[in-house]
């Protein structure tokens, strides 16, 4: 058998417990600080929109032990406003400059001995505000009488472009009937137990910085950071920590940050540090976006969509701050999700408002799609009388059909929706849910089950962001495309005979160096605890690129790859040392259970003779190269730049998942309860299921959080409501679903291990399959969800309305 | 989320206790469980000059069931009365009460004295408190006062005790040996504060007749509110589901209610309802409700 068709070998838990469980993890507050290291605290906007009459130090720097206080205007003189990709985007610098645009945006940095002072000088500065009318509505943002954000640019809406696939025109000009919805997907964010940190340095001798941050990636935004710090990219020397403490995009967006902190470093001549506290993390760091849509489709009568028609209105808050607005993207490049629709014509707009910037939120504009998609595909089969699910199988790719290159540009590698699907009925029936769902109705009780089927596009291609841009733009000279997504991955065979790989995933917390160590211990046939595994980056000494980072579902796929590359490389090359120690030709021998063995004799060498001999006995090698270390990269296969049609191959690999949901909702409160969930998904092939599993059941949490609880919300003056964890409402264990989680896997036969990519998953899917069953639960009030969170006040107005 | 510096002070008994009161005034906050207080010191939303912790004041942590009164010490913390068997035969309101506050992680350290000083209108005990009628003694080095309940708590977050002075106890009339208590809340998730919460204990005499009713509601009342025009409403009737709904329906009508950015009144007055009417099918009819599982 060769290696590549032995299964992956497992351990019970990972590589990562040991020191994680026993409080030995490494994340950046437990990294230590040279002495006369300064301790920053923000001083943040309470005004969503308001001009800054003044800021008074005075008090503030009487404080003993406060070293500095610095604003905009001192932070000037050594940092730039951060490079968007939308180039006349208006200036963001991180910090408020004459106004505030956001609750929670910085104003000034507090410097001090240590963080108790540093926020007694934040209490001390006397800021004037003279307020400004506010607006937190995307819809009403976008009006032309709306208060303006940025007065220099003239409008709210930042950024807005068309894209066209197929023949949209004539599917909705032909239609039998057009079916449309209107739909609210809220602000939410990710909540990593751990927030953001960041320890900079400057180095007067190299003019250069040495940054210590809790970043995520992509990469991409190194150059970002570099040119806002005005220094070339190698001058900036960027150490994520050993552990990161949950991310899910969010720890895109702590670059800005990592730029202010070294900003204020260079002009200190002390190091900074400064760990963001909670309240911090909820006011200014980064959400998910919020969307207004209207989406549409062009039917036949037996359900078949020809055509989607998508007007998508997009809340980047006050900033839009790369990578925006690739937020959108998703919603672009696989607008069809599993169904054959060949036609699209999506407008989509993003518009300023004074509520917290945007970034990547575990799912980065999937889940505001999918919602959309799998809403309309249910009032599809509302206004036809077609059930839920034969709709959705009437639209379904069938597997047959794969590779598809969709109207898009993307090219879907494999999947079996149809009974990736079926196995999700085996468990809704196994588990008797219609049974166990009627018998609670005759007790009176609203319950609901709810479906969503949904592609999850996995190892993103950095082309994709160019779709901001129009083809015009792309076509024109000196302009330079964008296309791909690799990685890089080191293995080596140490003296002792021990393997080692290095790899820089910037992970938190997902199990990467485990699922790395069954991909070598596969290859040479050993255990799992027999491969070490270095997972760290500083970008001084560790092989990076520009999409370097953990995020899009990516790890599987590019690390995966690169990671299996060069176990199969030095593999090749331990064969060939041991053909000279023993005497064979490289081809008759294999590498099994650690050892080299001769085919068809008990010849052998451990890994560990074979180390020895070639350190301690060169010399008696002959003079060929003898490589006991690989560097390989892996480059997914398919990905280039976007056509002059807007044409491009969004992703790597292209999932499935089939989820369903049973809902309950108190008839005399209105509280709902996620009761039961399953997720039939499909991740290619699973290299670990318990880190899979993990990751699902997450997601549906996440997705349980963003359905019915969780919400960045803003009131009409651009005040939070939902400051602290009293009103930010994150699902506790309590509120967690009954979860079968389950898989039907189509290898994909484009990435080196057949892999897809997971990681997202449910976070994405769970609303819409959420909003299906409460749905469902509220059928006999004739109502249809099309806002979240799904509230107790929501739900009694659609009760009560329809009464 | 640091919060400014204060002075600390630890006091062992009643007597130091009331002593740094007078010292300090309005400038200390007293420390017991700190489940609100530490938070609220670190969001800054208050900074006081000194803290005086009276963790260690043992003569205030008891639960002492006489033949018909009930003294709960200020100090007692809200597990103990979870765990308390007597409690949960002779005062079952508040059995069913406190496993409704937060999670027992926060049980083990917040105090009968802590809820009650900090008055915060979703809390469950002061519901219960309301809803028994209890009286709260209060001490200063000054004098030793006892206060009804209803003039303790006076709104949202807002007590009659003075600067100087700690609560000591509060002392319950106990209902009748064969009670039927409810305590049905009703919250976005599992521990957070009440939206809404209803308090019933209902006893019948002898020949079976409703004799004994005590009704309060709480979330968005501002303090909690005892519904006495209710119970002889209910009381006096012959027990129709539709003379119950009525009742219900017109006295919280007539309560004050006030709504927020989360939940308008108009839904919280319609959710005060629909719980106020469960706890009372459970407590006088003692009809199994059914609560979301």
């Amino acid at each position: 058998m060769l290696p590549g068709d032995r299964p992956f070998p497992q351990i019970e838990g990972r590589l990562e417990d040991a020191r994680l469980l026993f409080g030995r993890g490494r994340y950046i507050d437990d990294l230590p600080v040279a002495t006369g290291t300064l301790h920053a605290a923000f001083a943040r906007s309470s005004h969503g929109h308001a001009k800054i009459a003044g800021i008074d130090k005075s008090a503030a720097l009487a404080i003993d032990g406060v070293v500095a206080v610095l604003t905009a205007a001192d932070l000037g003189a050594v940092l730039d406003p951060f490079p968007s990709i939308v180039r006349s985007a208006p200036e963001y610098r991180g910090i408020a400059t004459d106004k505030v645009r956001y609750v929670g945006e910085p104003v000034a940095i507090v410097l001090g001995r240590d963080r108790y002072v540093a926020e007694d000088g934040v209490s001390a500065l006397e800021i004037d505000y003279e307020a400004l009318p506010a607006v937190t509505d995307v819809d009403a943002a976008s009006q032309a009488t709306a208060p303006l954000l940025h007065e220099s640019f003239g409008t709210n809406i930042v950024w807005k472009n068309q894209y066209r696939y197929g023949d949209p025109e004539t599917a909705f000009d032909n239609a039998e009937r057009i079916v449309g919805v209107d739909l609210k997907f809220p602000k939410y964010n990710s909540t990593p137990l751990e927030t953001y940190g960041v320890i900079a340095e400057y180095l007067p001798e190299t003019d250069g910085y040495v940054i210590h941050g809790n970043f995520q990636g992509p990469f991409s935004l190194m150059p970002v950071l570099a040119r806002a710090l005005r220094v070339p990219d190698s001058r900036v020397r960027v150490i994520v920590p050993q552990d990161i403490g949950g991310s899910f995009g969010n720890k895109a967006m702590v670059y800005p940050y990592m730029g202010l902190i070294a900003a204020c470093a260079r002009l200190a001549e002390r190091p900074v540090k400064w760990i963001e506290d909670r309240a911090e993390h909820l006011l200014g760091s980064a959400s998910g976006t919020d969307r207004n849509s209207r989406i549409e489709a062009a039917i036949s009568n037996d359900g078949r969509v020809h055509a989607i028609r998508m007007d998508i209105r997009e809340n980047v808050g006050a900033y839009l701050r790369a990578p925006e607005p690739s937020c959108v993207m998703r919603s672009l490049t696989t607008f069809s999700g599993p169904y054959r629709i060949e036609s699209g014509a999506i407008e989509a707009a993003c518009v300023l408002t004074n509520t917290l910037p945007t970034g990547l939120n575990r799912g980065y504009g999937g889940q505001q799609y999918m919602f959309s998609l799998e809403r309309l595909m249910d009032a599809i089969a509302r206004e036809t009388g077609i059930d839920r699910l034969e709709v959705r199988r009437r639209n379904f790719l069938k597997a047959a059909e794969f590779p598809y290159l969709t109207t898009t540009g993307s090219y879907y590698d494999s999947g079996d929706y149809d009974n990736c699907l079926d196995r999700a009925l085996e468990h809704l029936r196994s588990e008797e849910w219609e049974g166990t769902r009627d018998k609670l109705r005759a007790e009176g009780r609203l319950v609901g089950i709810g479906v969503a089927t949904c592609v999850h596009s996995a190892a993103s291609n950095i082309g994709y962001v160019t779709l901001a841009l129009s083809p015009e733009e792309r076509a024109r000279k000196g302009y330079n495309a964008k296309s791909g997504t690799n990685d890089f991955a080191h293995i080596a065979l140490d003296p002792s005979g021990r393997l080692r790989v290095q790899i820089g995933t910037a992970g938190a917390g997902q199990g990467h160096a485990t699922a790395v160590a069954q991909i070598v211990a596969r290859e040479f046939g050993l255990g799992v605890r027999d491969v070490d595994v270095i997972d760290r980056i500083d970008t001084e000494t560790t092989p990076w690129t520009i999409t370097t980072g953990t995020y899009a579902s990516r790890f599987s796929v590019v690390v995966g790859g690169a990671v299996q590359r060069a176990a199969v490389k030095l593999a090749g090359h331990l064969r060939i040392i041991a053909s000279h120690l023993l005497d064979v030709p490289d081809d008759q021998l294999d590498i099994a259970d650690g050892v080299i063995r001769v085919r068809n004799s008990n010849r052998s060498l451990s890994l560990r003779q074979l180390a020895g001999a070639t350190q301690w006995n060169r010399g008696d090698l002959p003079d060929e190269s003898v490589q006991l270390h690989v560097s390989e990269s892996y480059g997914a296969s398919n990905l280039r730049s976007p056509d002059s049609e807007n044409r491009v191959n969004a992703a790597a690999t292209y999932g499935f998942m089939a989820d369903f949901a049973m809902v309950e909702i108190d008839p005399l409160t209105f509280v709902p309860r996620v009761l039961k969930y399953i997720a039939v998904h499909d991740v290619g092939v699973p290299i670990n299921p318990q880190l899979i599993r993990g990751q699902i059941a997450g997601g549906i949490v996440h997705g349980v959080g963003g359905a019915l609880y969780e919400h960045l919300d803003y009131d009409e003056n651009g005040q939070m409501m939902s400051a602290s964890f009293m009103d930010y409402l994150c699902p506790t264990a309590s509120e967690a679903p009954e979860m079968a989680i389950d898989h039907f896997d189509t290898q994909s036969p484009f990435t080196a291990l057949g892999v897809k990519g997971c990681g997202e998953n449910s976070a994405m899917s769970a609303p819409a399959a959420i909003a299906s069953a409460v749905d469902d639960a509220l059928a006999t009030f004739k109502t249809s969800i099309s806002e979240l969170p799904i509230t107790p006040p929501a739900i009694w107005r659609h009760v009560a309305g329809a009464q | 989320m640091k919060p400014a510096s204060f002075k600390y002070v630890e006091v062992a008994d009643e007597d130091a206790l009331a002593a740094a009161l007078a010292n300090y005034g309005d400038e200390a906050s007293l420390l017991a469980g700190g489940q609100s207080l530490v938070p609220m010191m670190n969001f800054r939303v208050v900074s006081p000059e000194a803290i005086i912790d009276l963790n260690r004041v043992d003569t205030l942590s008891y639960i002492d069931c006489g033949e018909d009164t009930l003294r709960i010490g200020a100090l007692a913390r809200h597990a103990m009365l979870e765990d308390s068997d007597v409690l949960s035969r002779r005062c079952p309101l508040l059995s069913r009460a406190v496993g409704n506050v937060a999670h027992r992680a926060v049980r083990n350290r917040g105090t009968t004295g802590g809820t009650l000083a900090l008055a915060y209108p979703g809390a469950e005990i002061p519901l219960a408190l309301m809803t028994l009628d209890a009286d709260v003694v209060l001490r200063s080095q000054r004098e030793e006062r006892k206060l009804g309940i209803r003039d303790f708590i006076l709104g949202s977050l807002d007590t009659a005790l003075d600067a100087d002075e700690y609560i000591r106890h509060v002392e319950i009339k106990l209902p009748p040996a064969k009670s039927i208590a409810s305590f049905v809340e009703t919250s976005r998730r599992h521990g957070d504060f009440a939206i809404a919460a209803a308090a019933v204990v209902a006893a019948r005499n002898d020949d079976g007749q409703l004799a004994y009713l005590r009704i309060g509601v709480s979330g968005g009342t501002g303090a909690p509110v005892r519904m006495a025009a209710l119970e002889e409403i209910i009381i006096g009737s012959d027990l129709a589901d539709r003379v119950i709904a009525d009742g219900v329906h017109e006295t919280i009508d007539g309560i004050e209610v006030f709504g927020d950015h989360h939940y308008p009144e108009d839904f919280r007055r319609h959710v005060l309802q629909g719980v106020l009417r469960r706890a009372l099918n459970e407590a006088i009819f003692g009809s199994e409700h059914r609560h979301v599982q």
